[in-house]
């Protein structure tokens, strides 16, 4: 018995191609929303502890400066972009929180940062660890053992880096993320919190430079003016003079009075932040998370406020865009900005160096 | 079998998908209303910090959300108070919580780090 061989007719055949199409191109999407598509950078050698900044690419040193979220699910993209650091946010339980870190610390070249807000009245491990406020604090010893206290835990969850403590005055809003009493005591009970934590080998931030953040302010107001006094840069001054903390973050606030933010907002003011790099140079300056209206409504576009945010002399820079396409092309932006001189490559090297060397590298040009 | 009919119909479906895709591989967006909205805070955006028994309306609605995106979860609730608020975000045990009305959590939404 002959079988007759079926003959497709048109209608099918472009059934079939764009079926085929269609199934390659949810692919590619899916892949490329994930990040997955984002090419590896190339692996760095490193001898004896030490790095040659020359060999780290652009790309590289860009996203050393870099601290994204610790979301699990962009682990490709980040350790493929080799990012600076991750942010963690609260987490069901200290197994995901730690087989996280775990997972994206392996095989990294250079470790990342993975910072956390634990301060004042914030705790994002309250689910299964307490700790006293801020505002319960009040006297050295206490301060001391609170940061020695949450930076045992902290380390012990692989927590690198805490933005804390708090000094801004004038707690309006929670009345527990300051220490209490004035800028003196506030700045004492800050340095014993910051040794009792680094006493841990978890580095301490300040913030929110120059401060005035926890007040209430007019909700349908977002580009934020506030008069700083010498009282609000107090805790500021005496803790860099003293020499204990290593990084500061700066916020969005547009000031005057004591510290001029010269109309734009603090991040991406120059002269703001130059200021704090020729008093304290060994200082590394983290900014505030980029995606706030008060900073984006300074700029046309996204791409300009990139470039403003590097250019004014951010050291790390905050970037919680869950997209990592997105955070791949402010790299690029980035990248394209220092080719064209917008921005210097001198000023990437010195925020890259000072990265590594907080990182414990012995970095050489 | 499928008749010729309903496979030109398919087809065509097939079409679009194919061109949406490649407008989204290309980040090509189609514009709409309901981003156009959001791209500014709404005029009646509530943020409520709550601390023990304190609540303080706080003004900074973008800091607000990064704060709120950064507790455990965010469920519906109604407040202890009178305000229409309709979220709560918090962190079991967590001295700090955020109350938030729908526009300002609608808002939060569309912010990045969300």
């Amino acid at each position: 018995m002959k079988y007759k061989k079926k003959r497709w007719t048109n209608t099918e055949r472009v059934f079939v191609v764009l079926l085929i199409l269609t199934l390659i191109l949810i692919v590619i999407n899916v892949a490329q929303s994930f990040g997955w598509l984002i090419p590896e950078q190339p692996t760095l050698r490193i001898i004896d502890n030490t790095i040659d900044l020359d060999s780290l690419s652009l790309d590289q040193k860009i996203a050393q400066m870099l601290i994204v979220i610790g979301d699990r699910r962009l682990i490709v993209p980040w350790k493929n972009m080799q990012v600076g650091g991750i942010h963690i946010y609260a987490l069901p339980t200290e197994h995901i929180i730690n087989n996280t870190i775990i997972d994206f610390q392996y095989g990294m070249p250079i470790p990342l940062f993975v910072s956390a807000d634990l301060e004042g009245c914030f705790n994002p491990f309250a689910k299964f660890k307490n700790f006293t406020t801020n505002a319960e604090v009040d006297r050295i010893g206490t301060a001391f053992e609170k940061g020695f206290f949450e930076g045992a835990y902290l380390k012990q969850l692989g927590i690198n880096l805490n933005f804390a403590p708090v000094v801004d005055l004038d707690d309006q809003i929670w009345k527990c993320r300051s220490f209490p009493g004035d800028e003196k005591k506030i700045s004492e009970l800050a340095e014993s919190y910051i040794l009792g934590l680094q006493a841990q080998e978890v580095t301490g931030n300040i913030k929110h430079y120059p401060g005035k953040t926890l007040v209430a302010k007019d909700p349908h107001k977002f580009v934020v003016y506030e008069n700083i006094s010498e009282k609000d840069i107090y805790p500021y001054h005496y803790l860099l003079e003293r020499g204990d903390v290593k990084t500061i973050m700066v916020s969005h606030i547009i000031t005057n009075g004591a510290v001029d933010s010269k109309g734009v907002p603090s991040v991406v003011s120059p002269t703001l932040i130059k200021e704090i790099k020729d008093k304290f140079p060994s200082t590394i300056i983290i900014s505030d998370e980029i995606h706030m209206l008060g900073l984006k409504d300074f700029y046309t576009s996204l791409d300009e406020m990139y470039v403003g945010v590097f250019k004014a002399g951010n050291d790390i820079i905050l970037n919680f865009d869950r997209d990592p396409n997105e955070v791949y092309r402010m790299i690029q932006v980035i990248k394209d900005a220092v080719i064209r001189g917008v921005i210097q490559e001198e000023q990437i090297d010195d925020s890259v160096e000072r990265i590594l060397q907080l990182k414990g590298f012995n970095v050489v040009r | 079998m499928v008749s010729d009919r309903v496979l030109a119909i398919i087809n065509v479906s097939l079409a679009l998908i194919v061109i949406l895709l490649f407008l989204n591989l290309f980040h090509i967006g189609i514009p709409s209303l309901g981003k156009a909205i959001f791209t500014e805070i709404p005029s009646n955006a509530v943020c409520i910090v709550n601390v023990g028994d304190e609540f303080t309306q706080w003004g900074d609605i973008d800091e607000c959300c990064l704060e709120s995106r950064k507790q455990l979860s965010c469920s519906r609730a109604d407040p202890p108070f009178d305000l229409e608020v309709s979220y709560i975000c918090s962190t079991e045990n967590s001295p700090a919580r955020y109350w938030l009305n729908n526009n300002a959590f609608n808002y939060c939404q569309q912010q990045p780090y969300w």
